[in-house]
């Protein structure tokens, strides 16, 4: 069986759907999230940000940006992504709000993580079923979206190749880090 | 409806066993899960059977997906745990981990449902208990899963014994469960009396899991991971059974400052988040109430912010408060907690949560600045305190500023090159430093290493007390104290619990600093009997050597073989499963790595039933074969070929397979023509086989095939073959030469065999016989070695003569051989040459070229062969060319020519019967015979070049010259002997041409005498032919004319018209030489009338009345025969 991965940033705009994006090609069982109240993309200053529910689809807010100035979030790359988003899923899932199973959950920002365990922590517990969540910090622009997609892809693909995770999730996280040089936090929970 | 499901299930379950991809598989078992325990549960017990089977699928994917479903299907039915409880420890024991795991998994809930169901049903049978049995079993192999070597396993050991602590404890008011686990067991369920679940053992034995829990989450070479998931357990249990409140947080407390060695930088980390998120979380609980300077203080160790910790701090103190005081309100508001655990919330069993809440609470309700107060030297240790708390009780007073500087410097030596990663995480600035609460909090720290260095008051108190109580047995013991480093102890039946209870309000009312003698006293009368040990339980790592022991050598080997026997034994169950074959595989690879123990037994098996279990055999003998090669190298990298096991085996096989009484399977011979390598000792059986007189036309046959099929043999195999044509027993030896003549016939074979023959003809010529005769198993010999007997000789020549007449050129070497060899050897060539000489026939061009070239010495081979050539049949014209030619001109024995004489034409039959009638009387005799074709059989009845009247008449022709007369005569008289063929009609032709000879034959009147005497009747022609004799003046021959009187005498009275037809002379001599004939014919005369007495001339009667004998010399000086006159009328 795939294992089943999760990413989740804030608003479920840039570094999870670049991740998103980037593992289904490599042909990885994956799913994004936001973890924040609504979703924020930016706006004409940083005080003035665009703000939308997680349940407006990715079209609504490219042709709500467009139509509000195409050139702006066409150079800043906001459209851009939006249409790449848009072409994944129809719109942002907030992470909260789902009860979808996972057996990994990548977090880019260690708040995120706090937001993660805490919310697994208060749910039901039905299964037992043990879930792994790491955290590696992405700063979020779409560069360092992108670096932090491949990285969070390369790390999935050497979780899938075992065969006992659990066994072995210490060991590639541990050379992982030795490798890139970031810290990992990482924590398990159970569903 | 239902029909449809039913049989979209059935699709379904047949294809998940049909179709290769597990992961389509999976699909399709998860479908039927799906549609049994979603839509329609009553076809649960149809398919339960069914979806079990797959627990033993190849496929670790699809045995989860059974797990799975076991478990749902436990859910929705627990009664089905009593069917699937063999599944699930199969499952739990499976190879693979990640199985393995999931099981456990699923063992949480099962666990949990079987209790559940056990405390609410009536009905406890066998089944129940069984499954009760093995359950416990699951539960102390998967508590024992926490030494796992893998991470994964431990972690779910760790939640399966939060679970176990969780339902083996009882619930309290202030339990916080989360709605879904509403429904879930705990103790409060069940009943006292139940038939298999006794409260008290299980809830002592969740105290044991706890305490092993405890101990784990602090053991020293813990992963992140397992650290992570045991804290959230512990702090699970906290918040379900606040009981454990203040162990949790002290083991919380314990741990922030020894973190395991082994983690490294970022795993810190992490765990210093779950810390904190799980002492938040406790920090939101009523319970925790007292220990929240405790928790603050770690928070803020952590980094929690001020806000943070404000953020969870629970509001339900002051709501309690609220609510006593509407409840209470008559009552003294100064004590109102105390008051309500009294009258209503708690019950009796949770006297003790009271009392731990009592003993901190003066220090909890009033900040953390009395903290120091609380455990004031004063009061002796409440019954909850641990080493921990009464150590830093004692620091406390100690930590001077002065004591603190000496520590430091002291330290420092001891400090090392690095800073530990934990250090580096834990370190914050000390804020309030030198404040009584950080001092306390110091006190603390120092306590928790302290004891756990096993040092300190408290440690030193709860040892001793630990060896002062001896431990009591737990049946009797078991609602008493149980020392445990917990602090926390439940106690129904103790006496003093009842002053405990009454003492609380007043505790309470005289709380903080005013802390007044009544608790103390009230606590110092629990305080000796319960302070818990602080004996720390060494958790000991697990080593299988401990655990086990060996098994006895003997005990293994009955173990073994009785499971052996059990494979056996399964024979019908393993055909109607379908995995035949996987038994017969494991058979045979037992067996072939086994000890003779199991060879035996296999044997015995397979010779019960060997028609039915020749295959087994066959199986074996090729796995030793493949054994022997060394093919399974994984056994034996280095291993030698060794066939002495194969050898064995088939020596053993083949062995039994010819004792075996009926041999009408020919199994001896398929598993000798099927066995991978015929070794020498499977050949001696083979041998042994074809001697044996029953067998040997099996064993033969067997030869044979083995010849046709294994080439790289087949010189060995036919060399045994051609040994055998020359054994004693005939039976042997004509089996062996059957098979010899049917290869003779295959030009491959050809060479060899006729070789091998040709060997053993010539060994013929040597002066004894050879060793060959007696190889080996032969020594029983009857015949002697030294000496050629009738019996040696026959041995050698069967073979050859049976290859003969397929190849008739061999009789040429035979004819050079004879020549060489003595004369009994001849002999016995001679006799037994009949059979392959007829087989080849007088048409043979290679007889035809021996009789041509006859060798020197070799003509009585040569007469045999023509002998048996002629015996049933005439003799072919060619036949008589070479003989008559080799007559003419090399051997001039007339001998030679016997068998051929019927095919000689007439004239050279009559020249050489005076030589053949001089022979033997036997070989006259043959010679006539084959003349008159007396041998010949009906229907190869032939015409002899001579006519039997024409031999007669021969034989009379002979002349007295060329052979005695004597001679002749018997010949003639061997012929008139033969009267079926000399009839008197043959005899009146030969006498009728005889009398035309002139002159006479000798021996004509002899011949008509001894026609006479045969034939009596012919007198009248007699009479004839005396009369032509008269005629003829037969008295000038002298033989002749005796017999004419002879003749005369013995035809009487016939003869007497004819005697007087006689010249006087002659009649005279007839009278003279048989004076009873004068008698005779007078009285003859006076019978006759006078008439015809008148026609007799007077000389005659004379003659006859005249006795006088004058005449006499004359006539017989004319009766001298004269030879010349005869030979020359011839």
């Amino acid at each position: 069986m795939p294992l089943r991965f999760a990413v989740v940033c804030s608003s479920n705009q840039n570094r999870s759907m670049e991740a998103h994006n980037f593992m289904s090609k490599r042909g990885l069982l994956v799913r994004s999230y936001g973890s924040g109240q609504q979703v924020k993309l930016p706006g004409p200053s940083l005080e003035k940000p665009n703000v939308y529910t997680f349940d407006t689809p990715y079209e609504f807010m490219y042709k709500d940006l467009y139509n509000k100035d195409a050139s702006l979030y066409t150079q800043n790359g906001v459209l851009h992504m939006l249409d790449r988003n848009r072409r994944i899923k129809e719109k942002p899932e907030r992470f909260q709000d789902s009860r979808e199973r996972f057996d990994v959950i990548f977090t880019v920002e260690e708040r995120i993580f706090d937001q993660v365990m805490e919310d697994l922590e208060n749910r039901d517990k039905r299964t037992n079923e043990i879930v792994h969540v790491i955290n590696i910090d992405v700063i979020d622009n779409p560069e360092d979206a992108t670096l932090g997609a491949f990285m969070l892809c390369e790390l999935g693909q050497k979780m899938e190749a075992t065969n006992d995770l659990d066994n072995a999730i210490d060991e590639i996280l541990t050379e992982f880090e030795l490798k890139t040089k970031r810290t990992v936090l990482h924590a398990v929970s159970f569903y | 409806m239902s029909e449809n499901i039913q049989e979209t299930i059935v699709e379904l379950i047949n294809q998940a066993q049909l179709y290769g991809k597990d992961s389509v598989r999976v699909q399709h078992l998860r479908h039927v899960q799906e549609l049994i325990l979603r839509k329609d549960p009553s076809l649960l017990d149809n398919f339960l059977e069914e979806v079990l089977c797959f627990q033993t699928d190849k496929s670790p994917e699809v045995r989860k997906t059974i797990i799975s479903f076991i478990e749902e299907a436990c859910q929705h039915d627990p009664e089905v745990i009593v069917k699937v409880i063999d599944s699930l420890r199969l499952l739990l024991y499976d190879d693979n981990v990640l199985v393995q795991k999931r099981l456990t998994v699923s063992m949480i809930t099962i666990y949990r449902l079987t209790l559940k169901w056990l405390s609410k049903s009536r009905l406890v049978d066998e089944n129940v208990r069984s499954m009760w049995e093995s359950m416990v079993n699951m539960k102390i192999h998967i508590i024992a899963m926490l030494d796992s070597d893998n991470d994964g396993l431990r972690t779910v050991a760790i939640k399966f014994i939060e679970m176990l602590a969780l339902v083996l404890s009882r619930r309290t008011s202030d339990s916080i469960v989360p709605t879904f686990n509403e429904q879930d067991f705990s103790l409060n369920l069940l009943q006292d009396d139940h038939r298999i679940l006794r409260r008290n053992k299980l809830e002592q034995e969740g105290k044991d899991v706890m305490e092993k829990l405890l101990e784990f989450t602090l053991s020293q070479h813990l992963s992140s991971v397992n650290l992570i998931a045991a804290m959230g357990a512990i702090a699970n249990i906290a918040r379900q059974r606040p009981d454990y409140m203040s162990r949790v947080v002290q083991t919380f407390e314990a741990l922030q400052v020894n973190l395991p060695p082994t983690l490294v930088d970022s795993q810190v980390s992490s765990v210093r988040k779950i810390i904190k998120l799980k002492l938040l979380s406790l920090l939101k609980h009523p319970a925790s109430f007292d220990f929240q300077p405790q928790i603050t203080t770690l928070l803020t160790d952590l980094g929690a912010t001020q806000a943070e910790v404000l953020k969870h701090l629970p509001k339900a103190p002051a709501e309690s408060k609220r609510k006593i005081t509407l409840s209470n309100s008559e009552i003294n508001t100064k004590k109102p907690k105390m008051t309500i655990d009294d009258t209503s919330i708690f019950d009796k069993d949770d006297s003790n949560s009271s009392i731990s809440g009592k003993g901190i609470s003066t220090s909890g309700t009033h900040g953390s600045t009395m903290s120091s107060t609380s455990t004031s030297p004063s009061s002796p240790y409440p019954q909850h305190q641990t080493a921990i708390d009464i150590t830093a009780a004692d620091l406390v007073g100690k930590l001077s500023i002065g004591n603190v500087v000496d520590l430091v410097l002291v330290s420092m030596f001891l400090l090392p090159e690095k800073m530990p990663a934990s250090f580096q995480a834990t370190y914050t600035p000390i804020a309030a430093a030198g404040t009584p609460a950080q001092i306390e909090h110091l006190a603390r720290l120092l306590g928790a290493q302290l004891t756990a260095a096993g040092y300190g008051k408290g440690y030193e108190l709860m040892k001793s007390q630990q060896q002062a109580k001896p431990k009591i047995d737990d049946d009797i013991d078991e609602g008493k104290p149980i020392a445990s480093i917990t602090g926390i102890e439940r106690d129904d039946f103790f006496p003093s619990s009842s002053a405990d209870v009454e003492g609380k309000p007043m505790l309470t009312s005289t709380s903080g600093n005013e802390l007044s003698d009544m608790p103390s006293t009230s606590a110092g009368i629990t305080t000796m009997s319960t302070i818990p040990s602080v004996q720390q339980k060494k958790m000991k790592p697990f080593k299988l050597a401990d655990a086990i022991k060996p098994i006895e050598y003997d005990e293994m080997q009955r173990m073994s073989i009785d499971s052996f026997y059990r494979i056996l034994h399964a024979e019908d169950v393993c055909e109607t499963a379908g995995v035949g074959h996987v038994r017969k595989k494991t058979m045979t690879s037992l067996v072939c790595l086994s000890e003779r123990s199991f060879r035996d037994i296999y044997e015995d098996y397979i010779f019960a039933d060997v028609r039915k279990r020749h295959d087994l055999a066959f199986a074996w003998l090729y796995q030793e074969f493949v054994y022997a090669n060394g093919y399974l190298s994984i056994l034996d990298p280095n291993k030698r070929k060794d066939f002495t096991k194969y050898d064995d085996t088939l020596c053993r096989l083949l062995e039994y397979l010819q004792e075996k009484p009926d041999q009408r399977d020919g199994l001896f011979s398929r598993l000798l023509t099927n066995a991978p390598l015929i070794t020498d000792k499977a050949l001696l059986v083979l041998k042994r086989y074809c001697q044996d007189e029953a067998r040997s036309y099996l064993g033969m046959n067997t030869l044979r095939d083995l010849i046709f099929r294994r080439i790289n043999m087949r010189e060995k195999f036919l060399d045994i073959l051609l040994d055998f044509t020359h054994n004693e027993n005939l039976p042997v030896r004509n089996n062996a030469i059957r098979i010899a003549k049917s290869l003779h016939e295959k030009e491959e074979f050809k060479q060899s065999i006729e070789r091998h023959a040709l060997k053993f003809l010539k060994h013929l010529t040597a002066g004894q016989p050879p060793e060959a005769l007696f190889a080996d198993d032969k020594k029983v010999s009857t015949i002697p070695s030294d000496v050629w007997t009738e019996d040696s000789i026959r041995l050698c020549l069967p073979l050859y003569l049976s290859l003969m007449p397929s190849n008739h050129y061999l009789i040429q070497p035979l004819a050079t051989i004879y020549t060489a060899v003595n004369g009994d050897i001849k002999r016995v060539i001679l006799r037994v040459l009949e059979n392959p000489v007829r087989d080849m026939g007088m048409g043979s061009a290679e007889i035809l070229k021996l009789v041509e070239n006859c060798p020197k010495g070799a003509e009585t081979l040569i007469t045999r062969i023509i002998h048996i050539l002629t015996e049933k049949a005439p003799p072919s014209r060619e036949l008589v060319e070479k003989v008559r030619d080799l007559y003419h001109k090399r051997v001039s024995d007339v001998r030679f020519l016997i068998p051929v004489l019927t095919g000689l034409d007439k004239r050279e039959i009559i020249s050489v019967l005076p030589k053949l009638i001089k022979l033997s009387p036997p070989v006259v005799k043959e010679v006539f015979n084959r003349l008159l074709g007396l041998n010949a059989s009906p229907e190869t009845s032939h015409a002899s070049p001579i006519l039997s009247s024409e031999l007669l008449i021969a034989l009379h022709q002979i002349p007295s010259e060329e052979c005695e007369l004597k001679t002749t005569m018997n010949a003639t008289t061997l012929c008139l002997n033969e009267r079926s063929i000399y009839t008197h009609d043959v005899l009146a032709v030969v006498i009728q041409q005889l009398v035309d000879i002139n002159p006479i034959p000798v021996l004509f009147m002899r011949t008509v005498l001894q026609a006479l005497s045969f034939y009596p009747k012919m007198v009248g022609f007699v009479m004839n032919i005396l009369q032509r004799l008269i005629t003829k003046q037969t008295w000038k021959q002298a033989r002749v004319w005796e017999g004419f009187i002879k003749c005369c005498q013995k035809t009487r009275p016939h003869s007497f018209p004819l005697l007087l037809q006689l010249p006087p002379p002659q009649l005279k001599h007839v009278f003279q030489t048989a004076p009873e004939l004068r008698e005779g014919l007078m009285r003859h005369l006076h019978s006759m009338s006078i008439g015809q007495r008148s026609l007799i001339p007077s000389s005659i009667l004379t003659v006859i009345e005249d006795n006088s004998e004058n005449v006499a010399p004359e006539i017989r000086i004319q009766t001298v025969p004269i030879p010349s006159i005869t030979s020359h009328d011839q």
